[in-house]
């Protein structure tokens, strides 16, 4: 990605960040306990103080943009967008497993849930689909399992099959 | 010298130097396991020294505390994920080197820098006690927000090639800091109606989807990306050259980490990111710092090594636990009949050396265990790059659960992930962002609590020495990196400049 366009997206959505910020600190509720400060003291000050840095990268971007020109800061953004966007979409597959991993382990439980988990990034990096894999799936799931689980003692999620048993 | 006679005597002893051991091979376990602070490593030993006698009960805590900082640095280094708080700092240059094929020699450095620092805070605790116990009593709230400031003020030097948008990352992490119960008023603020974040965000979990997952999500999303020189499984400690080059950095960790170990609260983290930003200052390659500069890996090792031996320093002589392994510790000391403070040198004396005995052993032990341990965690991140991604995928989730044993804060983490993606994409750095999250709320609540005190007049801060001076100190580097940056800046004006490459 071209650094004014990096630098625009990144400017715009720290403004966008910062409005959001300030218009939910702005409705802290005051206390009768509050001190000076009070509890929407500071999320205001670095509202503020956000705002007005993604103001100043928006400008100097603009600024800059200006100074190279429009000619040639159109072609090289547009050839370098495509990329950008594949990057994403990968970075996003890798993102989904793990949201749905987040959705299916309160139902299956942790040791069937971390075992897809494994398979399922282990295949979407790569790793040629093979009884191999699931294995490897099998095998790492278990040693965390056995760590997690057995070892340390934690109450990894048991999941509603669990409670048919 | 009778302190070390004593200590000398119950060196002798099979069930301390046993109970030492099996501490330190626990706790660099537990610390290499991201989500299993040094705490919980203790927490889940605690019930067995039920059967112990005192001493070995106490030693068997302590030398959990000292395995684990150690242990918080080798995913650090290996998989760029700190297993602890403290460990954030060597990611920097650790990982850097393991993506460099020198993962066997930072690991090396790391433990050299992590035995020195554990003797070094050992001397600190036995020598120095009475005199650090009088500073860590004066450390008021001012002070700690000074100290919180000092902390935050090398953002400038963490920014990379833009220090806007270093400051940008830095309010980010302060966000993110106040969402959940107000320090003073005790009201929520950007909880949403979850109770999950009524006590706020934890640091560790930013930080572990900040590296760990945003290294992830960037090598599934940049062809190349974490691409790197097989290490060979084999520890290489530090040659005489290179020990030489590393003495200055170490000393800084030393005496970084004793400060702010013995102030309750201070904690490793932050004595490890002013550690590593100091060693820069003063070392004479500033410009290998983020591409994998062996000091990196030294100064922060060091000061989270020295932090654990002195954050004893207030519970031994107050009885103030400065941290949550501190209280575990207490709680060993409590479970035993013992009560920690200034009584406890007069009426347990045999405890307290035994203690100092144990965490020697427990210093040298990190040697055995860690020659033992690291081949294995060398062989496994070499392994091919779909399986190793997948396994460090399911450990992140494993252990991001095992802390609040809950699901709410793997959504965090996800959420962390994606947005350190995106600042990476962005060329926002990321350190600034963790920064802030730690330090956010030592400075909020301590800034509030001073007006507090002094009737909402910001004079306090100028009347409590301590704070003053942490906050000269805090302008003179914030001055210091802004110069220097200009500088970089005029000199290679087409470049990134000598920036923390942290993407």
């Amino acid at each position: 990605m071209p650094p004014l366009s990096r630098d625009l997206i990144g400017g715009a959505t720290a403004l966008l960040l910062a409005a959001a910020y300030l218009a939910l600190a702005v409705q802290i509720r005051s206390s009768a306990r509050d001190d000076a400060i009070g509890a929407a003291g500071l999320p205001k000050i670095l509202g503020v103080a956000m705002l007005a840095l993604a103001l100043v990268l928006l400008l100097r971007t603009g600024l800059a943009w200006l100074r190279a020109g429009r000619a040639l800061a159109a072609p090289a953004e547009g050839g370098q967008a495509v990329p950008a966007r594949r990057q994403i979409l990968r970075a996003s597959g890798l993102v989904a497993i793990g949201i749905l991993y987040l959705l299916i382990v309160p139902h299956v439980g942790y040791l069937p849930a971390i075992t897809l988990l494994i398979l399922a990034v282990a295949a979407y990096q790569g790793a040629t689909p093979s009884w191999r894999l699931a294995g490897i799936s099998i095998a790492g799931a278990l040693v965390l399992w056995l760590f997690f689980g057995l070892l340390l003692g934690i109450p990894m999620p048991g999941g509603a099959i669990a409670h048919w048993f | 010298m009778e302190t070390l006679a004593e200590v000398g005597a119950q060196l002798l002893s099979w069930q301390l130097l046993l109970a030492a051991f099996i501490g330190v091979a626990w706790g660099v376990v537990g610390g290499a396991l991201p989500g299993i602070s040094p705490s919980i490593s203790m927490a889940l030993l605690l019930p067995f020294t039920y059967a112990l006698e005192p001493t070995p009960a106490i030693v068997l805590l302590a030398a959990v505390y000292v395995g684990a900082e150690y242990g918080g640095s080798i995913p650090a280094i290996l998989i760029r994920t700190p297993g602890t708080n403290a460990a954030a700092a060597t990611v920097i240059d650790g990982y850097e080197m393991n993506l460099q094929g020198k993962a066997g020699l930072a690991l090396g450095i790391s433990l050299y820098s992590g035995v020195i620092g554990s003797l070094f805070g050992l001397l600190v605790l036995m020598l120095l006690s009475e005199p650090l116990a009088k500073v860590a009593l004066a450390f008021t709230p001012p002070a700690y927000f000074g100290l919180g400031v000092l902390g935050l003020s090398i953002v400038a030097s963490l920014s990379g090639e833009s220090l806007l948008k270093g400051f940008m990352a830095c309010l980010l992490g302060l966000m993110v800091a106040t969402i959940g119960t107000d320090p003073v008023t005790g009201g929520n603020r950007f909880t949403f109606g979850y109770p999950d974040l009524l006590g706020g965000v934890a640091p560790i979990l930013i930080m572990v989807g900040l590296f760990a997952l945003t290294e992830l999500f960037a090598q599934a999303a940049i062809p190349g990306e974490g691409n790197r020189v097989r290490s060979s499984p084999r520890i290489r400690l530090p040659d005489w050259p290179l020990a030489r080059r590393l003495i200055p950095s170490q000393l800084i960790g030393c005496v970084l980490g004793s400060f702010e170990g013995v102030t309750p609260g201070g904690g490793g983290t932050v004595a490890a990111f002013i550690s590593y930003n100091e060693a820069r200052r003063w070392s004479r390659h500033k410009e290998e710092f983020g591409k994998g500069s062996p000091e990196g890996v030294a100064a922060p090792e060091t000061a989270n090594n020295v932090v654990a031996e002195t954050a004893l320093v207030p519970l031994l002589s107050f009885g103030v636990p400065g941290s949550n392994s501190a209280a575990v510790l207490m709680g060993g000391f409590l479970i035993h009949g013992l009560l920690p403070g200034p009584m406890l040198f007069q009426r347990s004396a045999d405890v307290v050396y035994g203690l100092y005995a144990g965490l020697f052993a427990a210093s040298l032990f990190q040697l055995a265990v860690a020659f033992v341990i690291l081949p294995t965690c060398i062989w496994l991140v070499n392994r091919p790059k779909p399986y190793l991604t997948a396994f460090i995928y399911a450990l992140v989730f494993s252990g991001v659960y095992s802390i609040n044993h809950s699901l709410f804060d793997l959504g965090v983490v996800l959420i962390a992930g994606v947005v350190g993606l995106f600042m990476r994409l962005l060329r926002f750095p990321i350190l600034p962002t963790v920064l802030g999250v730690v330090l956010g709320f030592m400075i909020e609540s301590n800034y509030r609590r001073s007006l507090v005190l002094s009737g909402d007049s910001h004079m306090i801060f100028l009347t409590d020495p301590i704070a003053l001076g942490l906050l000269i100190f805090s302008a003179i580097v914030v001055l210091g990196s802004l110069a220097r940056h200009v500088y970089d800046r005029n000199r290679k004006p087409a470049g990134p400049a000598a920036a923390v490459k942290e993407g």
